[in-house]
């Protein structure tokens, strides 16, 4: 039931690579920001964790906003390896920063931890609240992109921005929200997190490796590919914890985007 | 020179710009007029798409003027060189391969605001391009390039343009979609909307034009009717190919 969670992680990855052409390294670091927001949230004002799910949208819809106008704008249209170090840079600076403030303690909130017996199975409440949270996001994204006419226009600037810039569509504009979204995609999915995983500075760089296998899966830029190259990794770490070992379900997202290349380096779906 | 229709649509007067350091226009002036086909010819390199470009706010002008219906728009953004209802359809597939036919009308329609003018925007392009109507659901990758070329001028005249720029529509195309879409042409300034279009094959858009541009190495070169511009034995020798 993970997997919906990382699939909200790769969906932000995919996005911002398809319409405003950045990859961007320092995406996980916005889910470990989006963990301790939820944390700290939690510890210091008492505010429920589903509450900061929801804070969680706008608040780094709005960080993703500031950082695209004010850094990664000028990355647009350049070398794919300035993106590269720019973002690689921005991800070490950040989880360095969380480690100085926050330190390396690992945290964790303590919420929603009982569980609930349905058809003969047991279910924990966090992960199954965790579950329908992602479910519901990634529907909202979908809907989103495809019937809302702002929707159609990062679809347009995403599948042909000269096209779109003279149907009189700021794509400028338009790059700006969808880093955003990015980045509200990120920590949205990091407060889901939060609520039944532990929270450390370095939490990043799991989610990133799970975030890049999912959208070569899934094949660049593609929502859906990644919605379901999500599940599919998600599922595939469930199996290989619960019949090999945790440590092997570790080399998952490697072998993924290792297999995916050699045999379908579009990904799975065809675009 | 030979009489033009009574209302300046668009006038460019000396302009220069380029790419980077790299200067590709050095000083075009040419207008187009209300009720005209304007051709715009002239060898690889001669910066005919440019042209375009710097009209429609793509590319940044470094000195000469814009003007649009009067008034000034030289680097104005694109969006809002759009929103004055200049209409520009760029060169090869100007399409969105995923999106279906209705989603490309949605977008032409992008700085219609107001729902009611979209409803009849969209109702007057079906009347314009009928066939269109029965592949709404249809998407883009999937038409011929016929029928993508067409698509994306019904894209551009969503707005109800005061003027449309057209580059190269001809462009990859069977000789029958060629005099297909060039009948549309006629049929869009019949219409009342004046086009200015970039073309290589310059003997068949002039056959369309009311009046022509020739440009050479970003200079105007010649200038003249249509029908005075195939006469002509400077620009056959040279353009014309004999």
């Amino acid at each position: 039931m993970l997997g919906s969670v990382y699939a909200l992680v790769g969906m932000g990855l995919t996005l911002v690579w398809g319409v405003v052409g950045i990859v961007n390294i320092a995406h996980g670091e916005f889910v470990m920001l989006g963990a301790y927001f939820a944390f700290w949230a939690f510890s210091l004002i008492h505010l429920n964790p589903l509450f900061s799910v929801l804070l969680s949208i706008p608040v780094f819809f709005f960080v993703g906003v500031l950082i695209h106008r004010q850094i990664t704008e000028r990355l647009v249209k350049q070398h794919e390896l300035s993106a590269l170090i720019l973002t690689f840079g921005m991800s070490i600076l950040i989880w360095n920063l969380a480690q100085f403030f926050w330190t390396n303690t690992y945290r964790s909130v303590s919420f929603l931890s009982g569980s609930f017996p349905l058809l003969g199975l047991v279910f924990s409440q966090s992960k199954t609240v965790s579950f329908g949270l992602a479910v519901l996001i990634s529907a909202a994204l979908l809907l989103f992109l495809k019937y809302s006419s702002w929707g159609k226009a990062i679809r347009a600037t995403s599948q042909n921005p000269d096209v779109a810039l003279v149907c009189g569509i700021n794509t400028r504009k338009m790059r700006m929200i969808t880093f955003g979204m990015g980045i509200g995609l990120a920590g949205t999915a990091g407060t889901i997190i939060s609520l039944q995983w532990v929270i450390f500075p370095q939490m990043g760089a799991t989610y990133i490796a799970k975030a890049f296998a999912i959208v070569v899966l899934g094949g660049l830029g593609n929502i859906h590919g990644a919605l379901v190259g999500g599940l599919i990794i998600g599922v595939l770490e469930g199996v290989v914890t619960q019949y090999v070992s945790a440590k092997m379900a570790q080399i998952i997202p490697s072998a993924t985007i290792l297999l995916i290349l050699l045999l379908r380096p579009t990904g799975l779906f065809k675009k | 020179m030979m009489e033009r229709g009574n209302q300046e649509i668009l006038t460019t007067e000396g302009l220069v710009t380029g790419y980077g350091k790299m200067e590709i226009l050095h000083g075009i002036s040419l207008s187009v007029h209300s009720g005209e086909i304007v051709a715009l010819i002239g060898p690889n390199g001669a910066g005919k798409s440019t042209v375009l470009k710097a009209v429609a706010g793509i590319l940044k002008v470094n000195s000469g003027k814009v003007s649009f219906k009067g008034k000034d728009i030289t680097n104005h953004p694109p969006h809002r060189i759009v929103e004055r209802g200049l209409s520009f359809n760029p060169q090869g597939r100007v399409i969105f391969p995923d999106m279906n036919v209705q989603e490309h009308l949605d977008m032409g329609a992008w700085t219609i605001k107001d729902r009611l003018k979209k409803e009849e925007a969209l109702e007057r392009i079906y009347n314009l391009f009928p066939w269109l109507m029965e592949k709404k659901k249809r998407k883009a990758k999937q038409m011929s390039g016929g029928e993508q070329q067409m698509l994306s001028l019904a894209r551009a005249l969503m707005i109800q343009p005061k003027i449309l720029l057209l580059d190269e529509p001809s462009l990859g195309l069977s000789p029958k979609w060629v005099q297909t879409v060039f009948e549309k042409i006629v049929e869009i300034k019949e219409s009342g909307i004046p086009c200015l279009i970039v073309e290589q094959k310059a003997a068949l858009v002039l056959e369309y034009s009311d009046y022509g541009y020739v440009l050479e190495m970003g200079n105007n070169r010649f200038e003249g009717s249509g029908q005075s511009l195939l006469t002509n034995p400077d620009v056959r020798r040279l353009y014309l190919g004999g």
